[in-house]
């Protein structure tokens, strides 16, 4: 297998590059994140279902904004492209990349969820599972596969898969009596309206955990082709 | 082996399949020190060709190999010799034309100030300005100095020149001549404008649907191509050496690709009145990618179309 660097740590050139280009918009999607759950919070404390959504609103926005500040990245991986360093160092750059801003998030979203009464925290560190995994099997798959492609396309496979069961077990725990009764018996939640938040806070991390990953990993994937 | 060494360039059955078209299989050399026009009807595969070879694409099968190193998607050493200006130019748009050279600059062992203010004084550059405010003209001129500052000794242009007013072509173009002036250097671009070929290419490569159709010196083609016009009492449904024939009455037009040939089987033939004329560079362009599409339709159809 090939070295996954150059000679020069060129990957480190790219995410340091990655970062210092990407950096308003970091920064301005952390604040915006922290100005929003502050919001909420003071705002509509009173309602525990917005409460729930308490952290999860913020992200939602925040990611649209984030992917709209972010709108020339085609072109700029087209020119990453075109840099002297191998495709995999290009890849794995940007993922780390996004993977220190889906940090920011995470913890602003934890913060917000734990900081909003009512909300049911298993449900939110189960969601940070979801996107901190996944991220880490899309960084696994291209360290361990030679093939960029082949590596993407499992990748992609296995997320996907793992998205839809997530969003078609939500489904089902809220629109059967049996799966909320299911999730009543299996979950810390002390009560039946928590448990149907959670299940609905997980169709939303669902489409969210899809969204991004579109978003993120399989449009850069036709740079591969 | 021992030739791709040699060659600045080397595609050795490159393929590339998309949906509803395939490039190749594409075999082409490029020596050092050339300047080698890559020219066909939009969607033959020019830039197709070219992604393959900077790496924006994986081909499907076949070797790119430049200067002896072979291009694969898992080093991107071999790119420290090449340099790609493409039809649309990537940037880290928020950031100015300095910015943009000092981020490109740190990837590039060969990379040279010197040049690079050369060639923006040349190319009058503004570069304290954001790459998303700047003209059409100075994003293909921004391009070109981010590639040719590392100085790479394969410089591949895909239509660089299109969008741009006299002045702007002009100076890009003194910076081509300036680029292959030690003729170690090598050019491959592709372009539609013919007069660009004129002056800088040494040979033209002919592409359509995917394959090379032709590949030829430029003064050949010149030499080679002629009109003919002649008078002859008796039928002629071809004439040797020549890619279309048109009679009207006993007066025949002719294109030759084979002057020498065709004016020979004429004198054979007893045609009268014989007069051939030069064509220009445009016009046998159009005539070579004509010749090679009525080729495939009678390949195909078991009709000619001559």
């Amino acid at each position: 297998m090939e070295p996954l660097m150059s000679k020069g740590g060129d990957m480190w050139k790219l995410l340091a590059l990655e970062l210092k280009y990407s950096k308003a918009a970091y920064l301005f999607c952390w604040g915006a994140a922290l100005g929003i759950a502050l919001v909420l919070y003071l705002a509509v404390n009173t309602f525990s279902y917005i409460m729930v959504m308490g952290g999860s609103v913020p992200c939602i926005v925040l990611f649209l904004v984030w992917a709209g500040a972010k709108e020339d990245e085609e072109k700029r991986i087209r020119l990453l492209t075109l840099f002297p360093v191998s495709v995999r160092e290009i890849a794995v750059s940007q993922i780390l990349s996004f993977f220190l801003f889906l940090a920011g998030m995470i913890i602003i979203w934890s913060v917000s969820s734990v900081l909003s009464p009512g909300v049911y925290v298993p449900g939110a560190l189960l969601s940070i599972a979801c996107f901190s995994g996944s991220i880490i099997t899309w960084a696994f798959l291209i360290w361990i596969f030679s093939d960029m492609k082949q590596g993407f396309n499992m990748a992609a496979g296995i997320i996907f898969i793992v998205s839809a069961a997530l969003l078609i077990a939500a489904i089902i725990m809220v629109g059967t009596r049996m799966g909320v009764k299911a999730l009543y018996w299996f979950s810390l939640s002390p009560g039946r309206e928590k448990t149907v938040y959670e299940a609905l806070s997980m169709i939303l991390l669902s489409c969210i955990l899809v969204f991004i990953q579109y978003n993120v990993f399989i449009r850069r994937r036709s740079y591969l082709k | 082996m021992e030739e791709a060494m040699h060659n600045a360039l080397t595609l050795k059955g490159i393929v590339k399949k998309y949906r509803g078209f395939t490039l190749g299989p594409l075999d082409l050399t490029l020596e050092p020190g050339r300047v080698l026009a890559y020219i066909g009807p939009n969607g033959a595969g020019k830039t197709t060709t070219m992604h393959c070879i900077s790496g924006l694409v994986k081909p499907d099968a076949g070797t790119v190999t430049l200067y002896g190193a072979g291009a694969t998607p898992f080093s991107g050493d071999w790119k420290q010799n090449m340099g790609y200006v493409g039809d649309t130019q990537a940037f880290l748009e928020d950031w100015t034309a300095e910015q943009n050279l000092a981020a490109v600059k740190q990837f590039y062992a060969s990379w040279s100030d010197t040049r690079a203010s050369e060639l923006c004084s040349m190319l009058d550059l503004p570069l304290h300005k954001k790459v998303t405010h700047m003209s059409a003209g100075s994003r293909v001129k921004l391009s070109l100095v981010r590639t040719l500052a590392f100085e790479p000794r394969l410089l591949m242009l895909d239509e660089p020149f299109a969008g741009l007013d006299p002045a702007a072509r002009a100076d890009i173009i003194d910076s081509m001549f300036s680029f292959i002036e030690d003729r170690q250097r090598s050019i491959l671009f592709s372009t539609h404008t013919i007069s660009d070929i004129e002056r800088l290419a040494d040979e033209i490569v002919f592409l359509d649907n995917g394959t090379i159709v032709q590949r030829s010196l430029k003064e050949d083609l010149a030499e080679n191509f002629r009109r003919f016009s002649f008078f002859l009492k008796s039928s002629l449904s071809e004439l040797p050496g020549c890619v279309s024939l048109k009679q009207k009455g006993d007066r025949y037009e002719a294109v030759s690709s084979d002057c020498t040939k065709t004016a020979r089987e004429l004198q054979k033939a007893g045609a009268a009145n014989v007069a051939q004329s030069r064509m220009n560079l445009e016009e046998i362009a159009v005539t070579v990618i004509k010749m090679h599409k009525r080729r495939d339709m009678r390949d195909n159809h078991g009709t000619a179309y001559v």
